[in-house]
């Protein structure tokens, strides 16, 4: 077993693969990431062959970890940097326990974030990752975390996930190349790259903010606004919550809070720069 | 065979907030939450008060939401008295 | 007027004054009350959580709740009352805890009889994506929770 140990936030991961490759990938991919304090890992993620024999004949990955769900499939063994991936994704939404966890990007500026809920193909994490090559900060691709003492955003920097047309774009922003993983093409989710986050997101990834803002971006349409209601706003952030039922009663007061004090709506975007005009003129209105 | 007679503690064991015109409600003991559209909160209401079967349950329903009582209330009301059982927010026996 | 004391304050919209609110709610009851098909009760279910903390809780109606008064032949198939080698339903949905022991170690639902458990069984083991009671049978299938 090859193995890699990273902190990201709150989290501290020991990641396992049953193949060199895949972990060279991913060390290149979390450079300047720390290692866990006192060296202690919290969480586990592993990939391995699914049947002992497919190490080595027509390769496949599958995931293992603390915590499995019935129906993922193994895949393809180029595609092991996605199912490591997703294998750090999957621990952190079945096991985490001390944080809210709300299916969204997040990004931060002068300590108030913006929180940005979408389904796949929204264009959140391509927002948030362009936002934080302009001044912003990133706090969150995937996973905004929620202390349940404080109420307070807790920074998950994790490597952003691009998709498709988002590869283009990042790759036209962002500099340096050293900061993208390899090309991904013909994945279950499309074509994927994922991209590190800024020195300062990593440098500051256990820096909280104060949720200020809440948007839900739709990539494709003309531009349009709306606003959220209440009610919705509360479905919406619970349904795309891994640990809102297991939290329990404190998750329904947070929840409740977020809906009650911060604004929220709903944006459409046809093309990444108006998207972004769109985000910053909500967020000078709402003083970002 | 006897008509069962509805009965509930509500809101005790859960805790409520009003939103967007409808009742938001935590309920402890399964742990889940629910939206509750009217007229279940006034229905939940009218049993909390005292619990009765569903024929009385329409006919006060039907008198504080000033309705008249048809076959079509008291069809209503019994679908959503089951659906407040599936949930556990009312007991029926 | 007389419903006055069943809502809190706050549930009236902030705008309108009490009494327009009043009629205004009055007027959305009486649409609400006559229609059996919107959904009074909704009920948060963030979908991959529920899957992994509910599967012991989750229930499976025994058919369909849009398929009342059929009953469950011994191969599964829903079917009209009085067929050949069929059961009436189950009168509740079946919880994941007994319908996990019934499958593991072929106990009979509480209630019902070995040939109406077969049958009922029959009916889960059928169940595809998007029929109700179809994401509690998968997630009882999860290795982790047998």
């Amino acid at each position: 077993m090859h193995g890699f140990d990273v902190r990201v936030g709150p989290i501290s991961y020991r990641i396992g693969s049953a193949w060199a490759a895949p972990i060279a990938v991913l060390r290149r991919l979390y450079a300047g990431y720390p290692a866990p304090a006192d060296g202690i890992a919290t969480v586990t993620a592993r990939i391995g062959p699914p049947r002992p024999w497919r190490r080595w004949i027509r390769p496949q990955v599958a995931i293992e970890g603390d915590h499995n769900l019935p129906d993922t499939v193994p895949m393809a063994f180029g595609h092991a940097l996605l199912a490591i991936e997703m294998a750090m994704n999957m621990q952190v939404a079945l096991g985490e326990c001390r944080h809210l966890l709300i299916h969204a990007s997040a990004v931060e500026r002068g300590g108030k974030a913006l929180i940005m809920p979408g389904d796949s193909g929204s264009g959140k994490s391509t927002l948030a990752a362009l936002l934080a090559e302009r001044g912003w900060r990133l706090l969150a691709d995937e996973f905004v975390m929620i202390d349940l003492a404080t109420g307070r955003l807790i920074p998950f920097p994790r490597a952003i996930s691009l998709k498709n047309s988002a590869i283009a774009e990042a790759e036209a922003r962002v500099a340096d190349p050293a900061r993208f993983g390899p090309h991904l093409s013909a994945t279950p989710k499309g074509e994927l790259r994922h991209l590190r986050p800024n020195a300062e997101a990593i440098a500051r990834m256990d820096e909280p903010a104060e949720p200020a803002l809440i948007l839900f971006p739709s990539y494709g349409f003309e531009p349009a606004s709306d606003g959220v209601s209440r009610s919705e706003l509360f479905m919406r952030l619970t349904e795309g919550s891994t640990n809102y039922i297991a939290l329990g009663e404190p998750a329904f007061d947070h929840v409740l809070r977020i809906v009650e004090t911060i604004p929220a709506a709903r944006f459409a975007y046809p093309d990444t720069d108006s998207g972004i005009a769109i985000v910053e003129q909500f967020c000078a209105e709402a003083g970002l | 065979m006897t008509t069962p007679t509805y009965r509930t503690d509500f809101p005790q064991h859960c805790r409520t907030h009003p939103i967007d015109g409808m009742t938001l409600v935590f309920h402890r003991p399964s742990g889940a939450t629910h939206f509750l559209d009217s007229p279940l909160p006034q229905m939940l209401a009218l049993l909390a008060a005292k619990p009765m079967d569903a024929a009385r349950l329409t006919t006060s329903l039907c008198a504080t939401l000033g309705l008249p009582e048809d076959a079509e209330a008291r069809a209503v009301v019994e679908a959503r008295l089951t659906d407040l059982a599936g949930i556990g927010l009312v007991e029926v026996g | 007027m007389r419903n006055e004391d069943d809502q809190p304050e706050a549930e009236r919209p902030a705008a309108a004054a009490p009494g327009e609110a009043e009629t205004a709610q009055t007027r959305r009851a009486m649409l609400r009350i006559g229609a059996l098909g919107t959904a009074a009760v909704v009920t948060v279910r963030p979908g991959i959580a529920h899957a992994a903390v509910s599967a012991l809780t989750c229930q499976i109606p025994v058919p369909q709740s849009t398929q009342p008064n059929k009953w469950i032949k011994n191969n599964g198939d829903v079917v009209n009352p009085n067929t050949g080698n069929s059961y009436p339903p189950p009168s509740q949905p079946l919880s994941g805890e007994d319908v996990k022991n019934s499958l593991k170690y072929g106990t009979n639902y509480p209630g019902y009889t070995s040939q109406q458990t077969n049958a009922y069984n029959n009916y889960i083991k059928k169940l595809t994506m998007g029929k109700q009671g179809y994401t509690c049978y998968a997630s009882l299938q999860s290795p982790s929770r047998q």
